[in-house]
């Protein structure tokens, strides 16, 4: 038999013994979801325009007002991962030498960043901020860990022999501080097909909140009990800091503090999306990519007022694409990543990442649009 | 993307995924990999998937994204890197006299370089012409047959030393 056909047998029996793993149709399902609620948002930015400053600045920071920069933050502090390496202001990190390990997750922590690599590797690293060697946290995870930036307190999922875990980690202090048997099946194609996906909704103040069952539980370390539901969906729950809850309701955003006091902003009245949104550490502002109720723009809202700044993108210059990712780099700069593909073509499906640094005081932004294919670009979440 | 796109997408995702991951597991050998580039390329579309649904063959699409991920993934990753079958892990067991034959066959294919191999794959388990891996690859005609020709001498070559090897062993 000549060589081309026993190519050509050979590579059907191969093909026809290998067995294809179950489409993660779940996993899809969510992703449309989230994507869904980019498009909105871009087909209602492009509808806005690209007008609007920084208005009501002083209602955000109180009193005291500042001069506006000409420009925003710069974008070279910001932390990212091209998908296979770190950047960190500047230092390219690899979790090895030689291979090129995937990286799916980011968070903050105080005094540096957490990520994990693909689920099939399944680690939690480390990285300071005063660089140095990456230290090893867990095995085994199946989602991006979230991180308390205020604390150096991490939360991943684990799933081992069928068993799921929620463990939380105190990277200062180098201990594990609690770990809990949940019901959280997680496939790694899951995190895959979308990346950077978890469960865990945040950390802080001594409380991990994470869906579980279609409902958001609680889980407190420090005590006896395990977790808790807290009788909220994951759709309604948007995000919780410091004991502020951003919520979704009846289509309304609002705030509730723990004081019980619930703020509604005015712009956001018809408020709809529950993704790119994030509370800042303190839980006294909100980063959200949902421009149609905020101008057209990207905002920050007072949470305590619902006062709502515009970040102005349009002064970074032109910033092809949909927000992909919205995240809180310290209480005066939100980070912004920017997906596009409208260049690509049949045999060229490269996508191109613009990072985008925001100063929610002044308003204003900077960018920079990165070399090479950025789909896998991500930024830290919380 | 409105409901009726959402469906399409993930009709069109489980329709195709079977074969879309089949590809990748020929062009890599190895099972996990498979997943996640074949995800990757599903991903792609989905993040496309206004242009891409109005192609006429959006699985070919996927498979083009899929090929230039795995060359390009494997030009990324250590070069002295040899992936092999994982093919026990996951195959289903039956009786096929040909199978050992063809995996030895295959496990040779992967030590092939990513681009010799992608126009193996492309050639004889796609069924593609010579015109058609060179639109897939985005490669001249030119380069398409000379990559196919040194594919086929290598592999020639490495079947030969094996049966050669395999004489010495027998007598």
């Amino acid at each position: 038999m000549d060589l081309d056909q026993r190519l050509r047998d050979a590579a059907r029996d191969v093909a026809e013994y290998v067995v294809a793993p179950a489409p993660a149709t779940e996993a899809v399902q969510r992703r449309v979801r989230r994507a869904r609620n980019v498009r909105l948002l871009a087909a209602a930015a492009a509808v806005a325009g690209c007008v609007g400053v920084a208005v009501g600045i002083g209602q955000l920071v109180g009193p005291e007002q500042r001069t506006p920069q000409p420009a925003g933050p710069d974008v070279v502090d910001l932390v990212w991962s091209d998908g296979t390496a770190l950047h960190v202001r500047g230092d390219v990190v690899h979790v090895e030498r030689e291979l090129d390990v995937p990286i799916f997750g980011l968070t903050r922590v105080r005094g540096g960043v957490v990520f994990s690599t693909d689920p099939h590797r399944g680690q939690v690293y480390f990285r300071p901020d005063t660089g140095g060697d990456l230290v090893r946290l867990g095995r085994h995870t199946q989602a991006a860990p979230v991180g308390d930036p205020d604390s150096g307190i991490v939360a991943w999922f684990e799933a081992r022999q069928g068993q799921g875990s929620l463990v939380v980690y105190d990277v200062s202090a180098g201990e594990e501080l609690g770990r809990a048997d949940v019901d959280v099946a997680l496939r790694p194609e899951d995190n895959i097909i979308f990346f950077g996906y978890t469960p865990v909704l945040s950390v802080s103040e001594g409380e991990v909140y994470f869906a579980q069952n279609k409902e958001v539980w609680v889980y407190r370390w420090a005590s006896d009990a395990g977790p808790e539901s807290t009788g909220a969906t994951p759709a309604r729950l948007v995000d919780v800091a410091n004991g502020v809850r951003a919520e979704r309701s009846k289509g309304k955003l609002t705030f509730v503090r723990p004081d019980g006091s619930v703020v509604t902003p005015a712009e956001a009245g018809s408020y709809e999306g529950v993704m790119r949104s994030e509370l800042n550490a303190t839980g006294s502002l909100f980063a959200t990519a949902r421009g149609q109720v905020f101008s057209g723009h990207p905002a920050v809202v007072n949470t305590a007022t619902g006062a709502s700044v515009a970040l102005d993108v349009s002064s970074a210059g032109d910033v092809p694409g949909d927000v992909w990712q919205v995240s809180w780099v310290d209480d005066a700069t939100v980070a912004l990543l920017y997906l596009d593909n409208r260049d690509a073509t049949d045999t060229d499906v490269s996508f191109t990442a613009t990072l985008v640094a925001c100063d929610v005081v002044t308003g204003a932004c900077s960018a920079q649009t990165l070399p090479g294919d950025g789909f896998l670009v991500t930024i830290p979440g919380n | 993307m409105r409901e009726r796109d959402q469906q399409d997408f993930e009709d069109f995702f489980v329709a195709n995924w079977g074969a879309i991951f089949r590809t990748a597991y020929l062009l890599t050998g190895d099972h996990h990999l498979s997943q996640d580039l074949s995800q990757i390329a599903f991903s792609k579309a989905y993040r496309a998937w206004d242009r891409v649904r109005g192609m006429d063959h959006p699985r070919a699409y996927v498979r083009k994204t899929l090929v230039n991920e795995t060359v390009s993934w494997r030009r990324r990753r250590s070069s002295g890197e040899v992936p092999t079958l994982d093919l026990p892990a996951v195959h289903t067991p039956g009786p096929d006299a040909s199978l050992p034959g063809s995996l030895a066959l295959w496990a040779a294919v992967l030590h092939l370089p990513p681009r010799q191999r992608a126009v193996i794959v492309l050639r004889y388990y796609e069924d593609l012409s010579e015109s058609e891996i060179a639109d897939e690859l985005g490669i001249a005609l030119g380069t398409v047959k000379s990559t196919a020709s040194a594919a086929r001498a290598a592999l020639a070559t490495r079947l030969n030393t094996d049966n050669e090897v395999s004489s010495r062993g027998g007598a």
